[in-house]
């Protein structure tokens, strides 16, 4: 502690509960994020009770009209598709992919992390190893790199995606999980006899949960543009599926006569993630105030 | 009487944390003529660390802020000086020894370095004589092989030669106020004594002026001339140290004594008093030790109680000074 | 030092090595019969005779992987048959001019993020400590793909500033300011993703580095703000930045396929997209490990750099 800080400081709140809410509530970037998301998830669960345009329904007369225009609010593509009804049903797409890619690479990246860090010894440094060569490659090429393995496709591109970010999970739920280890209940447990199992799934992983749930969060975002970036470069969804990347693709070629045909879909993805970087951020703040 | 070195009147520094104000330092005077060694007693969060170093603004601020007061080094004001004329006394004329000699030196860089760039910041030097001058300020300090030194990095000393190395750089532009705040605290016992020899050694070579902050009442007896008591961000007690030792007036004064530890001993928390000190963001009415005093009586608890002369250069916050249990 | 570096050194060996079977593994996994999928669908069946006995194909898998990287370190990446030419001449051309694009952006990231993060830190809770956290925030959350068109659309083709695409040899005819002229947009859209990671890192770790004693120590020996903010304080702060620039240099060698594709330009990202839609694999694999190894190996000078910049990491 350095000298001369005040000797009373007050202790923090415990991180939990009615208290966690609060301090989320008083982050209003945190709470405009959370805003948004709701508004964006409601929207595209809605979507098939909505008086939208047929998605698919290709209009030749009403080619690249622009913004605002009668009848397609957010104008139309170089087919004529609505694109307020693209973007929409287009968020179920791109949502519900990125939210399963970090739901997949949660998954299996903490249970490495968690039988690293619970076995130790020969089991922890094989693992650790495969995680180091996972990293020892630049994101996206790996994920490139997968696809080309396993052909261009929606779900290949999440698989991909979802593998290039195990790493995270794995280091942030293994380095826990050591300082875990070493804690008194759990030595309780296991002189008590509990088999490994059980400790590991009844002591551990509640305790390893915040960092499974922060690590979320800050990567969910990543996991949602870098499936729209597959898609982007054609390496994702492929026609007539459409996420947001692959509109974003499509509208590439009317740049120059039609910016609004990937101004539209971008703009979602850049609000989607920038609301659930705010939201992250403030989750963060809220859970460990010291690390603000 | 002449004018003093140093001079501080009502000098109030609080902290804002969360809408909660902490008055660390909450109205202290202070004099340190030249030459003069002061030691500034008090447990931990007595506000001693925060008045000196709030001398040079060394206060981190935001949160700290000195609000009120003045404090004046040979007449020129340093609350409200500029920039430039505070950088001037920084080093300068006031130069600081701190606690923990594991922190305060930067650990990225080489010892010469951090030595001559004081050095080269508050007088006309090249390179290579400014070198030289750190050369000597080790030799000065008594760290062997000094040359060698000082192109090594601090973590390949041990704590004491570090707090030597602190040391030397204070005294490389000839400060006439050295300001060490309880320089010993972090090391062995048998480091201490030979630090606290090497301030004393130091002092009667150059005649500097010295504040020393410390909580152990025997190094005050062997350092300083003067000392002056403070607790929950007050002065409670001022006068010559052989006076102090021999007739304390405020309680609190008497205790901390009475839990010095006898030479040899080393260390010891002053936690000997029960209790603690009074929270600063909601001071009580009255004496803020009333609550662990063992002479308190009702009239204690009310009002302001005033620090009052009880004998020449002897004063005292105390309604009954020198009333023992 | 000599000691740190060399067992640094040696401990990216089995990293490269698990990069190399990894990579090896992409052409064992990929459906189908490799030496036509390499070949392509016009191969004759002399052509594809010749390949298998060349990589060893109708021997066991660890011959195979010892005869495929025993090619790769004599320089031999195979022939490419989409482009018919050997895939080494074919990759060094595209990652040079990856290599020129990264390291523009890699300088915009270090300025930006730098200055950004600094400044935050200095003045925290101050408007210009909001300004740029909520600016490293957007920036972190822009998709690169989208700003590079949003770029063109703004600065190419309403305000004519800037080129819309392409790249021309630095040597060539047009110089070098041509070069810097066709670069600024692309290295921009690559950079700002990576800055705001730089530009929330350097903040967190100023603000900590602020704290520390030694800091109050260089403003107790009378030294101007800037010193003590640089000299001091940012000196140490950037320990803890240098290895995750090297992480960030992944993100800028892989973001650049994006970058490469919405401006034409000619680097090793957009050969990769291409060489998988025309199931060019020699090219695909070639491209991988050569981008991981210096990956890697940028990681490796990353923490040199870092042991140089702090004498106690040498110790660890």
């Amino acid at each position: 502690m350095s000298a001369a800080t005040p000797p009373t400081a007050p202790a923090a709140p415990p991180a939990s509960g009615p208290g966690l809410w609060r301090r989320l509530r008083r982050n209003r970037l945190a709470v405009a994020g959370l805003v948004v998301l709701v508004i964006v998830v409601t929207t595209a669960l809605l979507a098939p009770v909505m008086p939208l345009a047929d998605p698919a329904a290709q209009v030749r007369s009403d080619r690249l009209l622009p913004i605002g225009s009668e009848g397609h609010l957010l104008g139309t593509d170089h087919l004529g598709r609505d694109l307020l009804s693209r973007l929409i049903w287009g968020a179920r797409t791109s949502l519900s992919v990125g939210v399963l890619a970090t739901l997949i690479a949660a998954l299996i990246g903490s249970l490495i992390g968690l039988v690293a860090g619970f076995a130790g010894r020969r089991v922890d440094s094989v693992l650790m190893r495969g995680i180091d060569v996972l990293m020892a490659f630049p994101y996206l090429l790996l994920a490139i790199g997968l696809v080309a393995v396993l052909g261009p496709g929606l779900i290949n591109a999440m698989i991909a995606i979802s593998v290039v970010n195990i790493p995270f999970f794995a280091r942030a739920v293994r380095g826990t999980t050591i300082s875990l280890v070493s804690a008194e209940y759990v030595d309780a447990a296991r002189a008590l006899a509990f088999s490994p199992t059980r400790i590991l799934f009844r002591e551990v992983l509640p305790n390893v949960l915040p960092v499974i749930i922060v690590t979320m969060s800050t990567t969910v975002g990543w996991m949602i543009t870098e499936t729209a970036g597959l898609s982007f470069l054609g390496l994702g969804a492929q026609p007539p599926t459409s996420d947001w990347g692959a509109m974003l693709g499509a509208g590439r070629d009317f740049i120059t006569r039609a910016p609004h045909v990937m101004i539209v879909p971008g703009t979602a993805i850049f609000v989607v993630v920038i609301s659930l970087n705010f939201l992250g951020d403030g989750l963060r703040d809220a859970l460990d105030p010291r690390l603000k | 009487m002449p004018e003093p070195l140093l001079r501080v009147r009502g000098l109030r520094t609080h902290f804002a944390l969360d809408d909660t104000v902490y008055r660390a330092v909450d109205g202290v005077d202070l004099d340190i003529a030249r030459g003069e060694a002061v030691g500034l007693v008090g447990e931990s969060g007595s506000g001693k660390t925060v008045t000196a170093m709030s001398i040079l603004q060394l206060i981190p601020d935001p949160p700290g802020r000195i609000v009120d007061g003045s404090i004046e080094l040979d007449g020129t004001d340093l609350v409200h000086a500029s920039d430039a004329t505070l950088r001037e006394a920084r080093g300068g004329r006031v130069a600081c020894v701190f606690q923990d000699p594991q922190t305060t030196l930067n650990p990225v860089l080489r010892i010469g370095p951090q030595i001559t760039e004081m050095i080269r910041r508050h007088q006309d030097l090249g390179r290579a004589a400014a070198r030289e001058r750190a050369r000597e300020l080790l030799d000065a300090v008594h760290i062997p092989h000094a040359a060698r030194r000082l192109d090594e990095y601090p973590h390949e000393l041990s704590g004491g030669m570090r707090q030597r190395v602190v040391i030397a750089m204070a005294l490389a532009n000839d400060p006439e106020l050295l300001i060490a705040d309880e320089p010993t605290t972090a090391l062995d016992v048998t480091v201490q004594a030979e630090i606290i020899d090497l301030l004393r050694e130091l002092r009667e070579r150059t005649g500097m002026a010295l504040l020393f902050i410390t909580h152990d009442f025997g190094v005050v007896a062997e350092l300083c001339d003067r000392v002056v008591v403070m607790y929950a961000g007050r002065v409670v007690e001022q006068a010559r140290v052989d006076t102090v030792f021999d007739a304390p007036s405020h309680p609190y004064t008497r205790r901390l004594i009475d839990c010095m530890p006898s030479l040899g001993q080393g260390r010891r928390d002053l936690a000997t008093i029960p209790g603690v000190p009074p929270a600063l963001d909601r001071l009580p009415a009255g004496c803020a030790f009333a609550e662990r005093c063992d002479v308190v009586e009702e009239a204690c608890r009310s009002g302001v109680i005033p620090l009052e002369q009880v004998a020449a250069g002897h004063l005292a916050r105390c309604l009954k000074p020198g009333a023992r249990p | 030092m000599r000691v740190y570096a060399l067992r640094r050194i040696v401990q990216v060996i089995p990293v490269l090595f698990g990069v190399s079977l990894l990579a090896f593994g992409m052409m064992v996994l990929i459906p189908g019969d490799p030496a036509r999928a390499i070949l392509g669908s016009y191969a004759t069946p002399e052509n594809i005779a010749t390949l298998e006995r060349q990589l060893a194909l109708d021997r066991p898998l660890p011959v195979q992987y010892v005869t495929w990287l025993g090619n790769l370190l004599t320089g031999d990446f195979g022939r490419s048959y989409s482009l018919n030419r050997p895939v080494l001449d074919e990759l060094t051309e595209r990652f040079a001019a990856t290599l020129l694009l990264a390291g523009a952006a890699l300088l915009i990231m270090l300025v930006l993020g730098l200055t950004a993060g600094i400044i935050a830190a200095v003045k925290q809770h101050r408007w210009q400590d909001r300004v740029f956290t909520v600016g490293a925030l957007v920036g972190l959350s822009v998709p690169s793909f989208w700003l590079a068109m949003i770029f063109i659309v703004v600065f190419s083709l309403r305000l004519g500033w800037f080129p819309t695409s392409g790249m021309r040899p630095a040597f060539g005819p047009s110089g070098p300011m041509d070069v810097l002229h066709h670069l600024v947009l692309p290295a921009t859209a690559l950079a700002l993703v990576a800055s705001g990671v730089i530009a929330r890192l350097t903040r967190s770790s100023m603000l900590e580095v602020l704290r520390q004693d030694y800091v109050r120590t260089a403003t107790s020996k009378g030294l101007t703000r800037r010193v003590v903010i640089l000299r001091h304080a940012f000196r140490n702060a950037i320990v803890t930045v240098v290895p995750v620039v090297g992480v960030q240099v992944g993100f800028l060698l892989g973001g650049a396929v994006y970058i490469e594709t919405v401006f034409g330009w000619p680097g090793i990202g957009r050969m990769l997209v291409t060489a998988i839609g025309t199931r060019d694999i020699l090219l695909v694999q070639g491209g991988v490990v050569l981008v991981a190894f210096t990956y890697v190996l940028l990681n490796l000078a990353a923490d040199l750099v870092q042991a140089v910049l702090d004498p106690r990491i040498r110790l660890q």
